[in-house]
């Protein structure tokens, strides 16, 4: 398994444990838009960002929290990886 | 084969030259056609738009054909007549059908119901089948078009010229702090031309529109920019600030630039096209119930008297936003015409489960522009020096404060003039309060959410969504009627309801519980959720069932206040229609406009937005007529009077005075021999407010009569003893302390629907600066009332109110019997502005009253029917009869003092001849 379908395994694994309990893992897909779609609000990003920051030691810049990077499983593990690359 | 390919480019190259040559031809008769001799001004109109645009888009064509790109034409040509005509019929008979719609209901404004939208269907059609290359510029090209057809040609320049400006110093060769600088610079210059500069080579017309394109655009543009990754298409940057219907909204949604691109035909393009107007179509329903609510069931503070009223007041105060969620809602639709997928806003909003559901509900556009330049700003780093808690507090509030800041900078930006209020500061913080207490709630406890296109919610978990929204909603109008008055004080007055009944507490508790049930069935049928990412699934009956239901309801938008349908109805269903199809000011908030000319914009709220928008289409050189320095005040219960023999000159008119401080040519204080003298009191428009020296009624019918009796039988002299704004109470006063000196033959007082609460107004004024009335009786209505110098304005009137009718007759009957006293003819007049009146029925009780008190009473109510009362303002924001509109009324006066023998003014014999 690469880094990115790590990284976008812990951040399925933490939108479902922390915003989406009890909802099917089957569901959430990595394209699944995720701020377009009301699941992730400024409250939920702003603790996922968290996470990321600390689960892979980055630092996301204000800008990056948006629809952009954080719209969809997918594009938060490439942020991610960009990231760790950097 | 070379020589077939060339012979074969060769006519297509001519047929692409013919066809450019077309395109050159509707283009220039577009930019052309209002220099012709005998058009004066901007004559750019929809015609010329129409001709430009369809222009445009054969040029684009011929261009093709001579480059050899004619295949991509063939391929969108193909697909519109082909597998896309039906959904294309569909949209075209929707558009048909907004155009009507929008026309027939005059929506918002005659340059967006007659102009931007017929113009926005003609280039919707045109836009779609032009290859895709080509429709960004086509949409700028438009978007220009309706900027020129609604401003005309210099102030189009001027705007558009600031606007590329602006956005040139965001793209300078500088380092960020040096753009950062010159955009402050900038921007603090057209700020102070803004606020200081009564002259401007372009309209002020223009300076909403300047400040809705760039005070937040230019800000979100800027920060994009800052952090993009990828270069900047000029193009973008032009549709992003001149998008199409701007021009006519002064409040428009903050789209976001990223977002704005990001969406750009990102779906199937029919089914953003029916997303669109779906969205128009609503926006339309939210209009036309805020009309409805604006025209019939809005309160004044002062008249609530009961728990219902309170709660009429609060919760139509709340309706009212209605009409910012209906423009929006029409924004963002005519946008998704142009592929522009743009967030859905306002969904549900008034249906809210929590204070953060509300701000994620209302305006999205809103809190996502707070969310990208101060929430998260704020919010990330706070967070690395402190606990996450603290961060979200302090960031909340870092958003609440700055939405208050903005929301003054927006008023003035609009008005020119700033907006800050003890209840606009206390409403910010106080939803700012409640969220900050709600996403610690959420960040401690969760939120349920669920993915896209599902739902999960039980009957319990709707029913309590019921219950929440319930109480949101009741508390969301609670602050919101705070929000527009003038002080704390004047709202807990408001609350202090004196009466409250077993129907009063059925309404309290009756309110929330519809709310309750509405919301219930919509969480339970998953339509509170909605399409939340408009995943516009491509299948046929995506487009098609929305496009049916679509279609359905505009049609009973169409038919429902058509003649045939209505006139099966009752007299007061005729009227109802009648009064949706005018976009006017409601009673109380054109009383408050002609109040305004005095009174400094009080009254003008961000709540009564019809009202605002008149006064921010006022010019900024000079001030009105009353406040010009001819008035002076007095001591006494009078309050003021006009000074004697003043000029000034306001607004291209001229206003003297008389040496006995009337707005009228001077004459003697004794009746000259064989004079029939007519004393006029009234209100701005009998003293002529909105017309130069002349042109006033009384001055006309006294020239008329003067011409027509060459011989100087019988002369008749009209004073006009009219100032600015008197109640009948001032006019009692002026009765005996100067009108009774002229020796009139009749005392002609001019009422209108207004008189009771003037003359209110002016009693609480009065008493609040320690004036009393020199009246026992009215003294005795005041103890009755508990009415005194400490009570606050709003609260005094309310207790007022009851007495308001008993005192007009009390002052009408004084003014009947002291002129029969003197043997001079009491006369009532019925004459408002050209402006909506008020039900039959109470002019009927108005003249009733006059006619018990003692007057002979004449109903001038009709005298502006026949014309359009647009053509009889003084201007756009000022409702007082201009020339025509006096020589209407003086037709009027003529009438009964010349041909109407009934009246007597005149005997038979005395008249002169008249053709």
């Amino acid at each position: 398994m690469s880094a990115s379908n790590d990284i976008q395994q812990m951040v399925r694994e933490y939108i479902l444990r922390e915003f989406l309990p009890g909802v099917d893992a089957s569901e959430l897909s990595d394209t699944t838009p995720l701020i377009s779609g009301g699941v992730l609000d400024s409250l939920a990003t702003v603790k996922l960002v968290a996470a990321l920051e600390e689960t892979y030691g980055i630092e996301i810049q204000p800008h990056e929290a948006s629809i952009t990077h954080f719209n969809c499983v997918k594009d938060i593990a490439a942020l991610v990886a960009a990231k760790r690359k950097a | 084969m070379v020589a077939t390919t060339g012979a074969r480019a060769r006519p297509a190259g001519r047929v692409g030259l013919a066809v450019w040559v077309i395109g050159a031809a509707l283009t220039g008769v577009g930019l052309f056609a209002d220099l012709r001799p005998g058009v004066r001004g901007s004559g750019f109109g929809l015609a010329q738009a129409v001709s430009l645009v369809s222009g445009l888009a054969v040029l684009a064509l011929g261009a093709d054909l001579r480059s050899g790109g004619a295949d991509r034409w063939l391929r969108t040509l193909t697909a519109v007549l082909g597998a896309d005509r039906w959904k294309l019929t569909a949209v075209v008979l929707q558009l048909a059908l907004v155009v009507f719609v929008a026309a027939w209901f005059q929506v918002e404004s005659p340059a967006f119901a007659t102009r931007v939208v017929p113009l926005a269907a003609v280039a919707f059609l045109l836009h779609h089948v032009l290859p895709p290359p080509h429709r960004l510029p086509f949409f700028n090209a438009v978007s220009l078009a309706a900027v020129v057809m609604v401003l005309g040609w210099v102030n189009a320049l001027w705007l558009v010229g600031i606007v590329v400006g602006m956005a040139a110093l965001v793209h300078l060769p500088a380092s960020w702090p040096v753009r950062v600088l010159a955009l402050m610079t900038a921007g603090l210059t057209l700020g102070f031309l803004r606020g200081n500069l009564d002259w401007t080579p372009f309209s002020p017309a223009i300076w909403p529109v300047l400040g809705s394109v760039l005070m937040f655009r230019l800000i979100v543009y800027a920060y994009d920019v800052r952090h993009a990754s990828g270069p900047m298409p000029r193009s973008w940057s032009l549709a992003y600030f001149l998008m199409l219907p701007n021009v006519v909204f002064p409040l428009f949604p903050v789209i976001d630039f990223a977002t704005f691109r990001r969406t750009y035909y990102d779906r199937e393009p029919f089914a953003i096209y029916q997303r669109g107007l779906a969205w128009i179509l609503r926006g339309l329903v939210h209009l036309l119930l805020y009309r409805a609510v604006y025209q019939n069931l809005t309160l004044a503070p002062e008249e609530v008297n009961s728990g219902a009223r309170l709660v009429q007041y609060m919760v139509t105060t709340f309706l009212l936003y209605l009409r910012v969620s209906g423009t929006f809602h029409l924004v963002v639709g005519l946008l998704h015409l142009f592929g522009f997928r743009l967030p859905e806003t306002h969904r549900f909003f008034y249906l809210s489960t929590s204070f953060t559901d509300f701000w994620r509900r209302i305006n999205i556009y809103w809190k996502d522009f707070m969310m990208k330049v101060v929430f998260y700003p704020v919010y990330f780093p706070l967070r690395r020096r402190t606990s996450d808690t603290a961060a979200l507090v302090l960031a909340t509030m870092a958003v609440f404060l700055v939405t208050w800041l903005t929301h003054s900078y927006q008023w003035f930006w609009i008005l020119g003039s700033w907006l800050l209020s003890w209840t606009d500061g206390l409403f910010w913080a106080g939803l700012g309060g409640l969220l900050i207490v709600n996403s610690l709630w959420e960040a401690k406890r969760g939120r349920h959410r669920t993915l896209p296109g599902t739902r999960r919610q039980g009957l319990a978990d709707s029913v309590i969504a019921g219950f929440k929204a319930a109480a949101v909603f009741t508390t969301i109008c609670g602050l919101w009627s705070m929000w527009g008055l003038p002080s704390l004080g004047d709202w807990f007055d408001l609350l202090s309801v004196p009466q409250f009944t077993v129907s009063d507490w059925a309404v309290v508790l009756g309110v929330p519980a519809v709310v309750a049930l509405v919301a219930f069935v919509a969480d339970f049928t998953g339509r509170r959720q909605g399409d939340v990412d408009g995943v516009a699934r491509a299948s046929d009956m995506a487009f098609y069932r929305p496009a049916v239901l679509t279609i359905a309801g505009l049609l009973v938008l169409a038919v429902a206040p058509s003649p045939w349908v209505v006139g099966r109805f009752g007299v007061r269903t005729r009227e109802f229609a009648r009064e949706m199809r005018l976009p006017e000011l409601n009673m109380r908030d054109a009383e408050r406009l002609t109040r305004g000319y005095y009174e400094n914009l009080q009254g003008v709220s961000l709540q009564n937005s019809q009202l605002w928008e008149l006064y921010a289409q006022r010019p900024a050189e000079g001030q009105d007529i009353w406040q010009s320095g001819v008035l002076q005040e007095r001591s006494d219960f009078l309050a003021r009077e006009l000074k004697p023999l003043v000029g000034v000159f306001q607004r291209g008119r001229s206003f003297r005075t008389n040496r006995w401080g009337m707005r009228d040519r001077d004459y003697e204080l004794a009746k000259p021999p064989g004079t029939y003298r007519v004393a006029l009191l009234g209100q701005s428009y009998v003293a002529g407010d909105g017309v130069s020296d002349g042109e006033t009624f009384d001055e006309l019918v006294e020239d008329r009569i003067a011409e027509e009796d060459s011989a100087g039988a019988r002369r008749v002299q009209i004073l006009n003893f009219g100032v600015g704004s008197y109640s009948q109470l001032q006019q009692l006063l002026l009765l005996h302390d100067r009108v009774f000196e002229f020796q009139p033959d009749v005392v002609m007082v001019v009422g209108n629907p207004g008189d009771a609460q003037r003359l209110a107004i002016h009693l609480v004024q009065q008493v609040r600066r320690g004036v009393a009335p020199p009246w026992p009786v009215v003294q005795d209505v005041l103890t009755r009332a508990g009415v005194t110098r400490s009570v606050r304005e709003t609260e005094a009137l309310s207790r007022l109110a009851p007495f308001r009718d008993e005192l007009l007759a009390w002052t009408l009957r004084e003014i009947a019997a002291a002129c029969r006293l003197r043997d001079v003819r009491p006369v009532w007049v019925y004459l408002s502005l050209p402006e909506r009146g008020p039900a039959p029925a109470v002019i009927e009780a108005m003249r009733d009253t006059a006619l018990a008190a003692g007057f002979h009473v004449l109903d001038w109510s009709d005298v502006y029917d026949g014309h359009d009362w647009a053509t009889l303002r003084a201007s756009p924001w000022d409702f007082h009869p201009n020339a025509r509109g006096h020589e209407l009324i003086a037709e009027r006066l003529y009438h009964h003092l010349v041909a109407d023998t009934t009246l007597g003014l005149l005997s038979a014999a005395q008249r002169p001849e008249t053709p």
